[in-house]
Protein backbone atom coordinates (compact mmCIF):
# COMPACT_ATOMS: atom_id res chain seq x y z
CA UNK A 1 0.00 0.00 0.00
CA UNK A 2 1.19 3.19 -0.82
CA UNK A 3 1.80 5.95 2.21
CA UNK A 4 -0.59 8.85 2.16
CA UNK A 5 0.62 9.87 5.88
CA UNK A 6 3.72 10.52 7.27
CA UNK A 7 3.77 10.92 10.92
CA UNK A 8 6.34 12.03 13.89
CA UNK A 9 6.71 10.86 16.57
CA UNK A 10 6.01 13.14 19.60
CA UNK A 11 10.02 13.64 20.90
CA UNK A 12 9.88 14.85 17.14
CA UNK A 13 8.68 18.18 17.88
CA UNK A 14 10.31 20.70 17.16
CA UNK A 15 12.38 22.41 19.85
CA UNK A 16 13.06 25.75 18.43
CA UNK A 17 10.86 28.61 16.44
CA UNK A 18 12.39 30.00 13.74
CA UNK A 19 12.47 33.92 13.31
CA UNK A 20 12.58 35.13 9.93
CA UNK A 21 12.90 38.52 11.29
CA UNK A 22 16.84 37.48 11.66
CA UNK A 23 17.49 36.38 8.27
CA UNK A 24 15.83 38.48 6.22
CA UNK A 25 18.50 40.19 3.88
CA UNK A 26 17.03 43.88 4.57
CA UNK A 27 15.83 44.90 8.67
CA UNK A 28 12.28 44.78 9.63
CA UNK A 29 11.15 48.19 9.75
CA UNK A 30 9.35 48.85 12.77
CA UNK A 31 5.90 50.35 12.89
CA UNK A 32 6.23 54.10 13.35
CA UNK A 33 3.36 55.99 15.78
CA UNK A 34 1.61 59.34 14.24
CA UNK A 35 4.57 61.49 15.72
CA UNK A 36 6.57 59.33 13.37
CA UNK A 37 8.63 57.23 15.55
CA UNK A 38 8.53 54.01 16.20
CA UNK A 39 6.03 52.00 18.29
CA UNK A 40 7.97 50.90 21.54
CA UNK A 41 7.72 48.07 24.04
CA UNK A 42 5.69 50.68 26.42
CA UNK A 43 2.78 51.13 24.11
CA UNK A 44 2.34 47.03 23.69
CA UNK A 45 2.71 46.80 27.42
CA UNK A 46 -0.48 47.37 28.75
CA UNK A 47 -2.06 44.37 26.49
CA UNK A 48 1.23 41.75 26.23
CA UNK A 49 2.99 40.57 28.99
CA UNK A 50 6.98 41.41 28.24
CA UNK A 51 8.01 37.85 27.32
CA UNK A 52 5.75 38.19 24.34
CA UNK A 53 6.70 41.77 23.64
CA UNK A 54 10.67 40.27 23.85
CA UNK A 55 9.60 37.95 21.27
CA UNK A 56 7.88 40.62 18.90
CA UNK A 57 11.08 42.74 19.05
CA UNK A 58 13.39 39.66 18.83
CA UNK A 59 15.82 39.28 16.11
CA UNK A 60 17.42 36.12 17.60
CA UNK A 61 17.36 33.38 14.56
CA UNK A 62 15.67 30.48 16.65
CA UNK A 63 13.77 30.59 19.75
CA UNK A 64 13.43 27.59 22.24
CA UNK A 65 10.05 25.83 22.72
CA UNK A 66 9.65 25.42 26.78
CA UNK A 67 9.30 21.95 27.55
CA UNK A 68 6.06 22.36 29.05
CA UNK A 69 4.26 24.21 25.88
CA UNK A 70 5.84 21.42 23.76
CA UNK A 71 4.00 19.35 26.32
CA UNK A 72 0.51 21.07 25.66
CA UNK A 73 1.38 21.04 21.60
CA UNK A 74 1.62 17.16 21.68
CA UNK A 75 -1.82 17.08 22.03
CA UNK A 76 -2.39 17.15 18.24
CA UNK A 77 1.21 18.04 17.55
CA UNK A 78 3.24 16.75 15.49
CA UNK A 79 0.28 17.30 12.87
CA UNK A 80 0.55 14.57 10.44
CA UNK A 81 1.96 15.41 6.17
CA UNK A 82 -0.61 14.30 3.95
CA UNK A 83 0.21 12.83 0.12
CA UNK A 84 -2.39 13.60 -1.40
CA UNK A 85 -2.68 11.01 -4.01
CA UNK A 86 -6.14 11.02 -4.82
CA UNK A 87 -5.84 14.96 -6.27
CA UNK A 88 -2.40 14.11 -8.06
CA UNK A 89 -4.99 11.32 -9.75
CA UNK A 90 -7.71 12.91 -10.76
CA UNK A 91 -5.12 15.77 -11.73
CA UNK A 92 -2.81 13.47 -14.32
CA UNK A 93 -0.24 15.58 -13.00
CA UNK A 94 3.47 14.06 -12.18
CA UNK A 95 3.63 16.57 -9.10
CA UNK A 96 3.78 15.15 -5.59
CA UNK A 97 1.54 17.33 -3.87
CA UNK A 98 2.19 17.15 -0.24
CA UNK A 99 -0.20 18.78 2.66
CA UNK A 100 0.00 19.84 6.51
CA UNK A 101 -3.03 18.64 7.99
CA UNK A 102 -3.79 21.63 10.64
CA UNK A 103 -7.39 20.85 11.01
CA UNK A 104 -6.23 18.09 13.44
CA UNK A 105 -5.80 20.43 16.35
CA UNK A 106 -8.84 20.08 18.94
CA UNK A 107 -10.79 23.36 17.78
CA UNK A 108 -9.71 22.37 14.22
CA UNK A 109 -7.14 24.83 12.43
CA UNK A 110 -3.81 26.14 13.06
CA UNK A 111 -4.54 28.83 15.43
CA UNK A 112 -3.94 26.81 18.99
CA UNK A 113 -0.09 26.57 17.28
CA UNK A 114 -0.01 30.44 19.08
CA UNK A 115 -2.71 30.53 21.60
CA UNK A 116 -1.47 27.66 23.82
CA UNK A 117 2.22 29.55 23.61
CA UNK A 118 0.24 32.75 24.42
CA UNK A 119 -1.64 31.24 27.39
CA UNK A 120 1.55 29.95 28.98
CA UNK A 121 3.85 32.62 28.32
CA UNK A 122 1.02 34.99 30.36
CA UNK A 123 1.07 32.71 32.90
CA UNK A 124 4.82 32.75 33.55
CA UNK A 125 4.07 36.58 33.44
CA UNK A 126 1.86 36.02 36.14
CA UNK A 127 -1.33 37.18 34.50
CA UNK A 128 -4.60 35.20 35.38
CA UNK A 129 -6.59 35.63 32.67
CA UNK A 130 -6.54 36.90 28.93
CA UNK A 131 -9.77 38.52 26.86
CA UNK A 132 -10.16 39.16 23.70
CA UNK A 133 -12.19 38.60 20.68
CA UNK A 134 -13.84 36.97 18.01
CA UNK A 135 -16.53 36.87 15.26
CA UNK A 136 -18.00 33.15 14.91
CA UNK A 137 -15.50 31.99 17.26
CA UNK A 138 -12.52 30.22 15.23
CA UNK A 139 -9.47 32.31 17.27
CA UNK A 140 -12.10 32.68 20.12
CA UNK A 141 -12.60 28.98 20.98
CA UNK A 142 -8.49 28.50 19.81
CA UNK A 143 -7.60 30.54 23.29
CA UNK A 144 -10.02 28.88 24.91
CA UNK A 145 -8.54 26.14 24.74
CA UNK A 146 -5.42 27.02 25.37
CA UNK A 147 -6.17 28.78 28.70
CA UNK A 148 -7.90 25.46 29.61
CA UNK A 149 -4.88 23.80 29.20
CA UNK A 150 -2.54 26.42 31.41
CA UNK A 151 -4.83 27.14 33.78
CA UNK A 152 -6.19 30.80 32.66
CA UNK A 153 -9.32 32.16 33.13
CA UNK A 154 -10.49 33.77 29.44
CA UNK A 155 -12.99 35.93 28.50
CA UNK A 156 -14.20 36.03 24.94
CA UNK A 157 -16.19 38.89 23.75
CA UNK A 158 -18.06 37.84 20.90
CA UNK A 159 -20.02 40.29 18.24
CA UNK A 160 -23.57 39.49 19.82
CA UNK A 161 -25.03 38.29 16.16
CA UNK A 162 -22.17 35.24 15.84
CA UNK A 163 -23.56 34.64 19.34
CA UNK A 164 -27.10 34.60 19.06
CA UNK A 165 -26.73 32.72 15.91
CA UNK A 166 -24.06 30.59 16.22
CA UNK A 167 -23.51 28.23 19.46
CA UNK A 168 -21.27 26.13 18.26
CA UNK A 169 -17.66 27.45 18.49
CA UNK A 170 -19.66 29.48 21.47
CA UNK A 171 -19.97 26.36 23.31
CA UNK A 172 -16.63 24.87 22.42
CA UNK A 173 -15.17 27.68 24.19
CA UNK A 174 -17.76 27.20 27.30
CA UNK A 175 -16.69 23.64 27.03
CA UNK A 176 -12.73 24.39 27.48
CA UNK A 177 -13.81 26.82 30.19
CA UNK A 178 -14.01 30.17 29.00
CA UNK A 179 -16.34 33.19 29.57
CA UNK A 180 -17.89 33.88 26.15
CA UNK A 181 -19.79 37.63 26.35
CA UNK A 182 -21.98 39.13 24.06
CA UNK A 183 -20.83 42.05 22.39
CA UNK A 184 -22.14 45.07 23.24
CA UNK A 185 -21.96 43.90 26.70
CA UNK A 186 -22.34 46.13 30.08
CA UNK A 187 -19.24 44.72 31.11
CA UNK A 188 -16.97 47.30 29.42
CA UNK A 189 -18.03 51.13 28.87
CA UNK A 190 -17.28 51.06 25.29
CA UNK A 191 -20.00 48.59 25.31
CA UNK A 192 -22.52 50.34 27.73
CA UNK A 193 -22.08 53.60 25.80
CA UNK A 194 -23.41 51.57 22.22
CA UNK A 195 -25.80 49.96 24.33
CA UNK A 196 -27.38 52.91 25.64
CA UNK A 197 -27.46 54.60 21.92
CA UNK A 198 -28.51 51.68 20.03
CA UNK A 199 -29.70 48.71 22.52
CA UNK A 200 -30.33 46.19 19.23
CA UNK A 201 -27.15 46.31 18.01
CA UNK A 202 -25.72 42.92 16.21
CA UNK A 203 -22.31 44.43 17.34
CA UNK A 204 -19.15 44.34 15.46
CA UNK A 205 -15.80 43.26 15.35
CA UNK A 206 -14.55 46.87 15.98
CA UNK A 207 -16.59 47.25 19.15
CA UNK A 208 -15.47 43.43 20.76
CA UNK A 209 -11.88 44.17 19.90
CA UNK A 210 -13.07 47.70 21.91
CA UNK A 211 -14.09 45.87 24.67
CA UNK A 212 -11.62 43.44 24.96
CA UNK A 213 -8.96 45.44 25.30
CA UNK A 214 -10.84 47.77 27.55
CA UNK A 215 -11.42 44.85 29.65
CA UNK A 216 -7.73 44.19 29.74
CA UNK A 217 -6.49 47.92 30.59
CA UNK A 218 -8.57 48.63 33.28
CA UNK A 219 -8.28 45.73 35.63
CA UNK A 220 -6.27 47.38 38.14
CA UNK A 221 -4.81 44.24 39.50
CA UNK A 222 -2.81 43.95 36.55
CA UNK A 223 -3.17 40.75 36.10
CA UNK A 224 -5.36 40.93 32.73
CA UNK A 225 -3.79 40.79 29.15
CA UNK A 226 -5.72 40.54 25.70
CA UNK A 227 -4.57 38.27 22.75
CA UNK A 228 -4.14 38.48 19.31
CA UNK A 229 -4.29 35.82 16.89
CA UNK A 230 -2.68 36.84 13.53
CA UNK A 231 -0.48 39.66 12.05
CA UNK A 232 2.17 40.17 14.86
CA UNK A 233 5.25 38.74 14.80
CA UNK A 234 5.12 36.63 17.78
CA UNK A 235 1.71 35.09 16.21
CA UNK A 236 3.79 34.04 13.01
CA UNK A 237 7.05 32.83 14.90
CA UNK A 238 5.12 30.39 16.72
CA UNK A 239 3.20 28.78 14.07
CA UNK A 240 6.57 27.93 12.43
CA UNK A 241 6.40 24.41 13.75
CA UNK A 242 4.05 23.87 10.97
CA UNK A 243 7.25 24.69 8.57
CA UNK A 244 9.51 22.88 10.82
CA UNK A 245 7.71 19.88 10.76
CA UNK A 246 7.04 19.42 7.30
CA UNK A 247 10.52 19.66 6.45
CA UNK A 248 11.30 16.95 8.95
CA UNK A 249 8.48 14.99 7.37
CA UNK A 250 9.12 15.21 3.81
CA UNK A 251 12.96 14.08 4.61
CA UNK A 252 11.11 10.93 5.92
CA UNK A 253 8.96 10.88 2.61
CA UNK A 254 12.48 10.39 0.49
CA UNK A 255 12.41 13.63 -0.94
CA UNK A 256 15.39 15.86 -1.43
CA UNK A 257 13.83 19.07 -2.72
CA UNK A 258 10.53 20.92 -2.64
CA UNK A 259 10.12 23.46 -5.34
CA UNK A 260 7.25 24.79 -4.64
CA UNK A 261 5.32 25.90 -1.53
CA UNK A 262 1.52 27.23 -0.90
CA UNK A 263 -0.36 29.14 1.49
CA UNK A 264 -3.39 31.38 2.05
CA UNK A 265 -2.65 34.81 3.04
CA UNK A 266 -4.83 36.94 5.49
CA UNK A 267 -3.66 37.71 8.64
CA UNK A 268 -0.81 36.18 7.47
CA UNK A 269 -0.17 33.61 10.35
CA UNK A 270 -1.22 30.16 8.44
CA UNK A 271 1.37 31.25 5.28
CA UNK A 272 4.06 32.62 7.43
CA UNK A 273 3.87 28.81 9.71
CA UNK A 274 4.18 27.13 6.96
CA UNK A 275 6.85 29.56 4.33
CA UNK A 276 9.21 30.68 6.71
CA UNK A 277 11.30 27.65 7.15
CA UNK A 278 11.25 27.72 3.25
CA UNK A 279 11.99 30.87 3.42
CA UNK A 280 15.25 30.29 5.45
CA UNK A 281 16.42 27.70 3.12
CA UNK A 282 15.88 29.98 0.20
CA UNK A 283 18.24 32.54 1.54
CA UNK A 284 20.71 30.10 1.72
CA UNK A 285 20.48 28.99 -1.89
CA UNK A 286 17.47 26.78 -2.12
CA UNK A 287 15.65 27.39 -5.47
CA UNK A 288 12.05 26.97 -4.18
CA UNK A 289 8.82 29.08 -5.16
CA UNK A 290 6.72 29.98 -2.28
CA UNK A 291 2.79 31.86 -3.32
CA UNK A 292 1.00 33.45 -0.72
CA UNK A 293 -2.43 33.68 -2.13
CA UNK A 294 -4.89 36.06 -1.38
CA UNK A 295 -8.66 37.04 -3.21
CA UNK A 296 -7.99 38.53 -6.30
CA UNK A 297 -10.59 40.92 -5.18
CA UNK A 298 -8.32 42.27 -1.84
CA UNK A 299 -4.72 42.85 -3.77
CA UNK A 300 -3.10 43.26 -1.03
CA UNK A 301 0.60 41.82 -1.88
CA UNK A 302 -0.07 41.58 -5.20
CA UNK A 303 -0.55 44.94 -6.23
CA UNK A 304 -0.66 46.90 -3.50
CA UNK A 305 3.06 49.04 -3.36
CA UNK A 306 5.17 48.88 -0.10
CA UNK A 307 4.70 52.27 2.48
CA UNK A 308 4.23 53.22 5.58
CA UNK A 309 0.25 53.99 5.99
CA UNK A 310 -2.13 54.83 8.75
CA UNK A 311 -4.64 52.60 9.57
CA UNK A 312 -7.23 55.51 9.94
CA UNK A 313 -8.01 58.20 7.63
CA UNK A 314 -7.92 60.78 10.17
CA UNK A 315 -4.16 59.95 10.85
CA UNK A 316 -4.69 59.08 14.51
CA UNK A 317 -3.35 55.26 14.10
CA UNK A 318 0.18 54.38 14.05
CA UNK A 319 1.78 54.51 10.78
CA UNK A 320 2.99 50.38 9.52
CA UNK A 321 5.12 49.60 6.93
CA UNK A 322 3.22 47.36 4.99
CA UNK A 323 1.52 46.45 1.26
CA UNK A 324 -1.50 49.08 1.30
CA UNK A 325 -4.19 49.96 -0.52
CA UNK A 326 -4.29 53.15 1.10
CA UNK A 327 -6.04 54.63 3.95
CA UNK A 328 -8.34 57.11 2.31
CA UNK A 329 -9.06 54.71 -0.35
CA UNK A 330 -12.54 55.53 -1.64
CA UNK A 331 -12.64 53.50 -4.59
CA UNK A 332 -14.26 54.47 -8.22
CA UNK A 333 -16.87 53.27 -8.85
CA UNK A 334 -17.12 52.56 -4.68
CA UNK A 335 -18.68 49.39 -5.22
CA UNK A 336 -15.20 48.47 -6.89
CA UNK A 337 -12.74 46.64 -4.17
CA UNK A 338 -10.58 47.90 -2.26
CA UNK A 339 -12.41 48.04 1.11
CA UNK A 340 -10.98 45.17 3.20
CA UNK A 341 -8.24 44.84 5.10
CA UNK A 342 -5.40 46.48 3.73
CA UNK A 343 -2.88 45.50 5.97
CA UNK A 344 -0.35 42.17 5.99
CA UNK A 345 1.81 41.24 8.60
CA UNK A 346 4.98 42.84 8.53
CA UNK A 347 7.26 40.09 8.07
CA UNK A 348 5.30 38.64 5.16
CA UNK A 349 5.15 42.26 3.37
CA UNK A 350 9.19 42.43 4.08
CA UNK A 351 9.50 38.87 2.10
CA UNK A 352 7.74 40.03 -0.80
CA UNK A 353 9.84 43.49 -1.39
CA UNK A 354 12.76 41.47 -1.13
CA UNK A 355 11.38 39.02 -3.64
CA UNK A 356 11.37 35.72 -1.34
CA UNK A 357 7.94 35.06 -1.93
CA UNK A 358 5.73 35.77 -5.23
CA UNK A 359 2.13 36.60 -4.13
CA UNK A 360 -0.41 35.38 -6.14
CA UNK A 361 -4.50 36.17 -6.25
CA UNK A 362 -7.34 34.28 -7.04
CA UNK A 363 -11.04 34.92 -8.08
CA UNK A 364 -13.26 33.05 -4.99
CA UNK A 365 -15.66 31.26 -7.99
CA UNK A 366 -11.90 29.27 -8.68
CA UNK A 367 -11.26 29.12 -5.01
CA UNK A 368 -14.69 27.05 -4.15
CA UNK A 369 -14.73 25.13 -7.50
CA UNK A 370 -10.70 23.85 -6.37
CA UNK A 371 -12.05 23.20 -2.57
CA UNK A 372 -14.95 21.09 -4.06
CA UNK A 373 -12.85 19.14 -5.66
CA UNK A 374 -10.45 18.63 -3.30
CA UNK A 375 -13.15 17.27 -1.00
CA UNK A 376 -14.28 15.03 -4.16
CA UNK A 377 -10.82 14.07 -3.98
CA UNK A 378 -9.10 13.95 -0.58
CA UNK A 379 -12.33 14.02 1.29
CA UNK A 380 -11.76 16.79 3.79
CA UNK A 381 -13.92 19.70 3.44
CA UNK A 382 -12.02 23.24 3.53
CA UNK A 383 -12.07 26.33 5.22
CA UNK A 384 -13.02 28.98 2.71
CA UNK A 385 -9.54 30.75 3.08
CA UNK A 386 -7.84 27.30 2.30
CA UNK A 387 -9.76 27.26 -0.76
CA UNK A 388 -7.24 29.51 -1.82
CA UNK A 389 -4.11 27.58 -1.37
CA UNK A 390 -5.58 24.51 -3.09
CA UNK A 391 -6.22 26.50 -6.46
CA UNK A 392 -3.21 27.75 -6.19
CA UNK A 393 -1.82 23.90 -6.04
CA UNK A 394 -3.88 22.46 -9.00
CA UNK A 395 -2.57 25.45 -11.24
CA UNK A 396 0.75 24.62 -10.01
CA UNK A 397 0.06 20.44 -10.55
CA UNK A 398 -1.55 21.64 -13.70
CA UNK A 399 1.72 23.33 -14.56
CA UNK A 400 4.08 20.47 -13.90
CA UNK A 401 1.42 18.05 -16.23
CA UNK A 402 2.31 21.02 -18.90
CA UNK A 403 5.90 21.03 -18.40
CA UNK A 404 6.05 17.42 -17.91
CA UNK A 405 7.99 17.83 -14.60
CA UNK A 406 8.04 15.55 -10.97
CA UNK A 407 7.44 18.64 -8.78
CA UNK A 408 7.11 18.41 -5.24
CA UNK A 409 4.15 20.45 -3.97
CA UNK A 410 3.63 21.34 -0.38
CA UNK A 411 1.08 23.23 1.25
CA UNK A 412 -0.82 24.21 4.03
CA UNK A 413 -4.62 22.90 5.14
CA UNK A 414 -4.71 25.38 7.39
CA UNK A 415 -8.58 24.00 9.03
CA UNK A 416 -11.50 22.38 8.03
CA UNK A 417 -15.05 24.46 6.87
CA UNK A 418 -17.70 22.22 8.73
CA UNK A 419 -18.57 25.01 10.63
CA UNK A 420 -18.32 27.44 7.57
CA UNK A 421 -20.88 25.70 4.99
CA UNK A 422 -22.96 28.46 4.49
CA UNK A 423 -19.77 29.50 1.95
CA UNK A 424 -20.33 26.72 0.00
CA UNK A 425 -24.19 27.00 0.05
CA UNK A 426 -23.83 30.32 -1.56
CA UNK A 427 -20.96 28.93 -4.16
CA UNK A 428 -23.83 26.07 -4.93
CA UNK A 429 -26.43 28.64 -5.14
CA UNK A 430 -24.45 30.18 -8.20
CA UNK A 431 -24.56 33.27 -5.56
CA UNK A 432 -21.24 34.25 -5.84
CA UNK A 433 -19.50 36.15 -9.30
CA UNK A 434 -16.02 37.21 -9.15
CA UNK A 435 -14.20 40.34 -9.41
CA UNK A 436 -11.06 42.21 -9.63
CA UNK A 437 -9.69 45.91 -8.77
CA UNK A 438 -9.14 47.94 -12.18
CA UNK A 439 -5.49 49.36 -11.69
CA UNK A 440 -7.17 52.87 -12.47
CA UNK A 441 -9.03 52.83 -8.78
CA UNK A 442 -6.00 50.77 -7.51
CA UNK A 443 -3.71 53.93 -8.74
CA UNK A 444 -6.46 56.61 -7.25
CA UNK A 445 -6.20 54.77 -4.00
CA UNK A 446 -2.93 54.61 -3.19
CA UNK A 447 -1.98 58.07 -4.16
CA UNK A 448 -3.04 59.19 -0.28
CA UNK A 449 0.24 57.60 0.31
CA UNK A 450 2.27 60.17 -1.25
CA UNK A 451 2.73 62.57 1.42
CA UNK A 452 3.51 59.84 4.22
CA UNK A 453 7.21 58.52 4.92
CA UNK A 454 8.41 56.26 3.02
CA UNK A 455 9.91 52.73 4.36
CA UNK A 456 13.00 51.36 2.67
CA UNK A 457 12.52 49.13 -0.34
CA UNK A 458 16.30 48.45 -0.77
CA UNK A 459 16.59 45.13 -1.47
CA UNK A 460 19.33 43.00 -2.38
CA UNK A 461 18.05 42.16 -5.87
CA UNK A 462 19.14 37.88 -5.20
CA UNK A 463 15.50 37.03 -5.47
CA UNK B 1 -28.30 54.49 -10.56
CA UNK B 2 -30.47 54.10 -7.48
CA UNK B 3 -31.58 50.22 -7.11
CA UNK B 4 -35.54 50.32 -8.08
CA UNK B 5 -36.02 47.57 -5.74
CA UNK B 6 -34.24 49.58 -2.59
CA UNK B 7 -35.89 52.64 -3.78
CA UNK B 8 -39.67 51.03 -3.85
CA UNK B 9 -39.00 48.76 -0.50
CA UNK B 10 -36.93 51.17 1.97
CA UNK B 11 -33.29 50.08 3.56
CA UNK B 12 -34.90 46.74 4.31
CA UNK B 13 -35.29 45.55 0.58
CA UNK B 14 -32.41 43.62 0.52
CA UNK B 15 -32.24 42.42 4.28
CA UNK B 16 -33.19 38.85 3.27
CA UNK B 17 -30.26 38.23 1.14
CA UNK B 18 -27.56 36.00 2.69
CA UNK B 19 -24.29 35.66 2.34
CA UNK B 20 -20.54 34.71 4.53
CA UNK B 21 -19.09 37.22 6.47
CA UNK B 22 -15.29 37.37 5.82
CA UNK B 23 -14.90 39.33 9.26
CA UNK B 24 -16.94 37.21 11.24
CA UNK B 25 -16.95 33.95 9.57
CA UNK B 26 -20.20 32.83 9.30
CA UNK B 27 -23.54 34.04 7.43
CA UNK B 28 -25.07 37.12 7.19
CA UNK B 29 -27.73 38.72 5.71
CA UNK B 30 -27.89 42.48 4.63
CA UNK B 31 -29.86 43.28 7.91
CA UNK B 32 -26.53 43.08 9.68
CA UNK B 33 -24.44 44.80 7.47
CA UNK B 34 -26.24 47.79 7.36
CA UNK B 35 -26.09 47.82 11.14
CA UNK B 36 -22.86 47.22 12.75
CA UNK B 37 -21.31 50.77 12.27
CA UNK B 38 -24.61 52.40 13.63
CA UNK B 39 -25.49 54.23 12.15
CA UNK B 40 -23.69 53.66 8.91
CA UNK B 41 -23.49 49.61 7.70
CA UNK B 42 -20.23 47.95 7.92
CA UNK B 43 -17.17 49.10 5.68
CA UNK B 44 -17.28 45.92 3.53
CA UNK B 45 -20.59 46.76 2.61
CA UNK B 46 -19.82 47.29 -1.24
CA UNK B 47 -17.06 44.45 -1.39
CA UNK B 48 -19.45 41.75 -0.30
CA UNK B 49 -22.62 43.03 -2.20
CA UNK B 50 -21.57 44.72 -5.28
CA UNK B 51 -21.42 40.89 -7.12
CA UNK B 52 -25.19 40.39 -6.07
CA UNK B 53 -27.17 43.73 -6.37
CA UNK B 54 -26.88 47.57 -6.80
CA UNK B 55 -25.22 48.10 -3.36
CA UNK B 56 -23.67 51.64 -4.52
CA UNK B 57 -27.37 52.71 -5.61
CA UNK B 58 -28.91 51.50 -2.18
CA UNK B 59 -26.22 53.39 -0.37
CA UNK B 60 -26.53 56.39 -2.13
CA UNK B 61 -30.28 56.64 -1.87
CA UNK B 62 -30.37 55.49 2.18
CA UNK B 63 -27.13 57.00 3.69
CA UNK B 64 -25.56 60.61 3.40
CA UNK B 65 -22.56 61.37 1.75
CA UNK B 66 -21.00 62.41 5.11
CA UNK B 67 -22.37 58.57 5.83
CA UNK B 68 -20.75 56.84 2.67
CA UNK B 69 -17.55 58.97 3.56
CA UNK B 70 -17.26 57.20 6.79
CA UNK B 71 -18.35 53.61 5.27
CA UNK B 72 -15.52 54.07 2.55
CA UNK B 73 -13.09 54.39 5.42
CA UNK B 74 -10.81 51.06 4.83
CA UNK B 75 -9.97 48.68 8.04
CA UNK B 76 -7.78 50.01 10.24
CA UNK B 77 -4.55 47.74 10.52
CA UNK B 78 -5.33 45.03 13.76
CA UNK B 79 -2.55 46.53 15.77
CA UNK B 80 -3.33 49.93 15.02
CA UNK B 81 -6.69 49.30 16.21
CA UNK B 82 -5.64 47.72 19.74
CA UNK B 83 -3.37 50.68 20.26
CA UNK B 84 -5.90 53.04 19.41
CA UNK B 85 -8.21 50.78 21.86
CA UNK B 86 -5.48 50.99 24.54
CA UNK B 87 -5.65 54.72 23.78
CA UNK B 88 -9.10 55.02 24.57
CA UNK B 89 -9.63 52.93 27.11
CA UNK B 90 -6.42 54.67 29.11
CA UNK B 91 -8.68 57.83 28.28
CA UNK B 92 -6.24 59.34 25.99
CA UNK B 93 -8.86 59.28 23.03
CA UNK B 94 -12.77 60.01 23.07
Amino acid sequence: MERTKIVLDDNELPRQWYNLAADLPTPLQPPLGPDGQPVGPEQLAPVFPMNLIEQEVSTERWIDIPEEVLSLLSLWRPSPLYRARRLEQALGTPARIYYKHEGVSPPGSHKPNTAVPQAWYNKQFGIERLTTETGAGQWGSALSFACSLVGLECKVFMVRISFDQKPYRRLMMEAWGGTCVPSPSEQTKAGQAILAATPDTPGSLGIAISEAVEAAVSDSSGKTRYSLGSVLNHVLLHQTVIGLEAKKQLEKAGEKQVDVVIGCAGGGSNFAGLAFPFICDKINGAEIEIYPVEPTSCPTLTRAPFAYDHGDVAGMTPLLAMHSLGHAFVPEPIHAGGLRYHGMAPLVSAAAVEGLITPRAYPQLKCYEAAVKWARTEGFISAPETAHAIAAVIDEAEKAKQEGKEKVIVFNWSGHGLVDLAAYDAYFQGKLVDHELAQEDLEKSTAVLDNLPKPSTAKTGKW
Amino acid sequence: MVDEAAGKQGIAAHDGRQRHCPMLGQGVGVSYCRTPGDPCPCRKIFDCWFETFDIEGFITTHYSESEIGQITHPTASRLATVLEAVARAKGDLK
